[in-house]
C-alpha cells in the first residue's frame, strides 16, 4: 500500500467575520475533518458550492489570512527528504519559503485570471524563481519553458506574450505549467476547470493527469462535478456543509455510493440512453452560521431518523478504506 | 507607412487642430470683453484730470486703435493673429506695457510659476500616491483611517481657505518667519534660480500640504482594490516575499494616476493667481488678471496659447506613452 504523505488530524476552522465591528459571526465551514493523502495518488473533494471545499483546500495550503480562522487540527506533511513537519506549526514565512509551490502547490479557481497582466508570461515564470531565491540561468530557463509549453501544446511565442493576448484555455495551460514548475509533490487543485468548455476542460484535465503519472506526484483534486471525479480520482471524499460525509475508493463509491447525500449527488449524473428524469434533492444547503444539531444532512435526507436529528454520526469504517458518516450504517456494526 | 508613424502623425495632427480651435475661441473671447484697451487708456487719462476734449479723445482713440492693430476689421485681426501664432511665433506688443511685447513679459513671468507648481505638483503627486499605497498596505488600520478621514475632510474645502489658515497658523500662532528675500539686480541664470527656488519655498510647503488629498484618496481605494485582485493572491500562493507584492500592487495601481500627473502638470502654464496673491509670488497668474483687467488682447492671448498647447501636448504625451506602461494598450496597427 502506498505511503501516507500528508495528514490531516481533526481540522475545523472556519470565517470570523463582525457584524458592524461587534457581533462576532463565526461560519463554520469545515467542521472536524481527518483525511489522508498517499504517495502517487489522486484524491478527490467533491460536494456542492459553499459546503467548505475551498476553505478546506486553503487551510492544507495554509494559506491562513483573515478572515479565515483554523480553530483546531493539525496536519502532517512528509517531505522531499524524509522529514515529518507538522504544517499549522511553523510560520507562514516558512511555509512561504520552503513548502509553497517546493513541497506543495497549488492551482487556483478561475485560474485564467491569476497572471499579472502587466507582465510577459516568462516573467511570471522567472518571478517564482526570483520567489524562491532560486539560481537560474536565463537561457537555461527559456529553454525548459519552451519544453514545458509544447508538453502543453502551447506554441512558444507564448513566452513573449502578456496574459490578455492569450485565450481563456491558454491561460489555464500556463497557469498549470506555473504550478507544476518544480514538480511539486503534492499538487491542490481548486476547481481547475470551472470556467472553460467541456472540451478544454477534458484538454486540461488530461494534462494534469498525464503530468502526475509521469512525476508520481499526489493530487487533491476539488471539484463540485462528479463527473471530473469519475473521470480523475483514486480516491473521493465527499463533503457536505463541512463534513466529510463519506470516503472511498472512485470505483466502489460510484458504484455503490453510501451515504444518502453521495446517493442523490451520484444520481444527479447524466447516463447515456437514461431517459428518465433527474431528481433534484429537496432544499438548501445548511447555514454554516447555525448549523443543524445532529447530522447536518438531516433536513434533507429522505432516510433521516431520530437520532440524526439529536446526534452527530460517527464515522463508520465499513471495509478497506471506506468511511461513511452516517446513522444508517452505525446500526449495522 | 509604418502604422504607429501614422498614429503619431495623426494624434499630432489632432493636436495641432485642438490648439487651432483653442487660440479660436481664445480670440472669439477676447474680443467679446465689453471694453477694449484704447477706452480703458483714455478713461485713465481723463480720471487722473487730463482736460481733453471730445474731438481729441476721438483722435486718440483712433491712434490708439490704429498702434493696436484694432482698427482692421475683425477678421483680418484674426487672420494676422493666426499667421503671428502659426508661422512667426510672434504675440504682438503689450496694449498695458506699450511697447514691450507679449513674449518678454510672459517670457519674465512663466518660469516662475513654472517652478512653483510643477513642483508642487509633482511632489504632491508622489506624496499622496505614495501615502496613499503604504496607508492600504499597512497594518495599522487605525493610522490610515485617520488619514483617510482627515483628506477626506480636508479635499472639499477650498484651497483658499486652507491658504490663509495656513498662513495665520504660521506666522500667527508658531510665529515662524516666511522666507523671503530681495531681488538681485543683474544676478546669473543659477542665481537667479536659487532666488526662484527660495521665494517658491513657503508657497510650495503649503501647495504640497493641502495638495495631497486627491492622489491620496484615490491611491489609497485602488490599491485596497489591488490587494484583493486574483493575481496578487496567487503570488502571494506562489511564495512571493511581501516586498515583491507590495511592488507588484503600486506598480498596477499607479496606471490609471498617471493621467492626473500630466494633466496636473500642464495645467502649469495658466498659474495660480490665487497663490501669487496669497504669497505675494510674482508669477504668470498675476500677469494674466492684469492682463483681462485692462483688455490686453495680446498678452491674454498669449497666456492662453501657453495653456493651450501645454493641454494638447499633455493629452499627446499621454496617448504615445500609456501603452509604454500598460501592455494592455496598444497603438493602433500593433497588433
Amino acid at each position: 500500500m502506498a505511503r501516507d504523505i500528508l495528514i490531516m488530524n481533526n481540522l475545523d476552522g472556519g470565517y470570523e467575520v463582525f457584524i458592524g465591528g461587534k457581533r462576532r459571526v463565526f461560519v463554520h465551514a469545515v467542521d472536524n475533518v481527518s483525511l489522508t493523502l498517499r504517495d502517487s495518488e489522486v484524491l478527490g473533494i467533491a460536494g456542492e458550492s459553499g459546503c467548505g471545499k475551498s476553505t478546506l483546500a486553503k487551510m492544507i495550503y495554509g494559506a491562513i489570512v483573515p478572515p479565515l480562522l483554523v480553530r483546531s487540527g493539525s496536519i502532517f506533511l512528509y517531505t522531499r527528504d524524509g522529514n515529518v513537519v507538522e504544517l499549522n506549526r511553523l510560520s507562514i514565512e516558512e511555509v512561504r519559503k520552503k513548502i509553497w509551490w517546493l513541497e506543495m502547490s497549488y492551482i487556483p479557481q478561475n485560474s485564467m485570471n491569476v497572471l499579472n497582466p502587466l507582465k510577459r508570461i516568462k516573467d511570471q515564470f522567472i518571478n517564482v524563481f526570483k520567489y524562491h531565491n532560486m539560481e537560474m540561468d536565463k537561457n537555461e530557463v527559456m529553454r525548459h519553458l519552451k519544453d514545458i509549453l509544447s508538453s502543453l501544446s502551447l506554441p512558444p511565442e507564448v513566452i513573449n506574450a502578456y496574459p490578455h493576448q492569450l485565450s481563456g484555455g491558454m491561460r489555464q495551460r500556463v497557469v498549470i505549467a506555473l504550478s507544476l514548475l518544480f514538480n511539486p509533490r503534492i499538487v491542490i487543485a481548486d476547481e481547475p476547470t470551472t470556467a472553460v468548455d467541456v472540451v478544454t476542460q477534458r484538454i486540461i484535465l488530461s494534462l494534469i493527469r498525464e503530468w502526475r503519472e509521469n512525476s508520481k506526484s499526489s493530487l487533491m483534486l476539488i471539484s463540485h462535478d462528479m463527473s471530473v471525479h469519475a473521470y480523475m480520482d483514486d480516491r473521493v471524499a465527499v463533503m457536505y456543509a463541512g463534513n466529510i460525509v463519506e470516503v472511498g475508493n472512485v470505483f466502489d463509491v460510484f458504484k455503490e455510493p453510501l451515504h444518502p447525500y453521495t446517493r442523490a449527488l451520484i444520481e444527479s449524473l447524466i447516463r447515456k440512453g437514461d431517459k428518465t428524469i433527474r431528481k433534484g434533492l429537496a432544499g438548501q444547503p445548511p447555514d454554516l452560521v447555525n448549523p443543524p444539531p445532529g447530522c447536518r444532512f438531516h433536513p434533507r435526507c429522505p432516510f433521516a431518523m431520530d437520532i440524526c436529528r439529536r446526534e452527530e454520526p460517527p464515522a463508520v469504517s465499513l471495509g478497506k478504506d471506506r468511511y461513511v458518516k452516517c446513522w444508517l450504517y452505525a446500526s449495522k456494526r | 507607412m509604418h502604422p504607429l508613424i501614422k498614429y503619431v502623425l495623426q494624434r499630432a495632427l489632432l493636436a495641432l487642430l485642438v490648439i487651432w480651435i483653442g487660440l479660436t475661441i481664445s480670440f472669439i473671447l477676447s474680443r467679446l470683453m465689453p471694453f477694449n484697451a484704447a477706452d480703458l487708456f483714455i478713461s485713465r487719462l481723463v480720471s487722473q484730470g487730463s482736460a481733453l476734449t471730445g474731438e481729441e479723445i476721438e483722435v486718440m482713440k483712433r491712434q490708439l486703435m490704429e498702434l493696436y492693430g484694432l482698427d482692421k476689421p475683425i477678421i483680418v485681426q484674426y487672420l494676422i493673429f493666426l499667421k503671428n501664432y502659426m508661422i512667426t511665433g510672434e504675440m504682438g506688443p503689450s496694449f498695458a506695457f506699450f511697447p514691450t511685447s507679449a513674449r518678454e513679459i510672459i517670457g519674465k513671468a512663466l518660469p516662475w510659476s513654472i517652478t512653483l507648481l510643477l513642483l508642487a505638483s509633482v511632489i504632491s503627486w508622489l506624496v499622496g500616491n505614495g501615502i496613499g499605497v503604504l496607508a492600504a498596505l499597512t497594518r495599522h488600520r487605525k493610522v490610515s483611517n485617520i488619514l483617510e478621514d482627515v483628506a477626506i475632510a480636508f479635499q472639499p474645502i477650498p484651497f483658499a481657505v486652507l491658504a490663509v489658515s495656513f498662513l495665520v497658523f504660521y506666522a500667527l500662532v508658531l510665529k515662524l518667519p516666511i522666507p523671503s528675500g530681495g531681488y538681485v539686480g543683474g544676478a546669473t541664470a543659477i542665481e537667479m534660480f536659487i532666488y526662484m527656488l527660495r521665494r517658491a519655498l513657503f508657497p510650495l510647503l503649503v501647495l504640497v500640504v493641502f495638495g495631497w488629498f486627491g492622489g491620496f484618496v484615490s491611491m489609497k481605494a485602488l490599491a485596497l482594490k489591488m490587494r484583493e485582485e486574483d493575481f496578487i493572491v496567487y503570488s502571494f500562493l506562489q511564495g512571493a516575499p511581501t516586498r515583491s507584492i507590495r511592488l507588484m500592487i503600486f506598480r498596477n495601481s499607479i496606471l490609471p494616476q498617471f493621467t492626473s500627473l500630466v494633466l496636473g502638470i500642464s495645467r502649469v502654464f495658466v498659474g495660480s493667481l490665487l497663490v501669487e496673491y496669497l504669497f505675494n509670488y510674482p508669477g504668470i497668474g498675476y500677469v494674466l488678471q492684469s492682463a483681462i483687467a485692462n483688455a490686453d488682447y495680446n498678452l491674454m492671448l498669449g497666456i492662453l496659447f501657453f495653456a493651450t498647447v501645454a493641454t494638447a501636448l499633455a493629452t499627446l504625451i499621454l496617448d504615445l506613452v500609456y501603452p509604454l506602461i500598460d501592455p494592455r494598450i496598444r497603438y493602433p496597427g500593433q497588433g
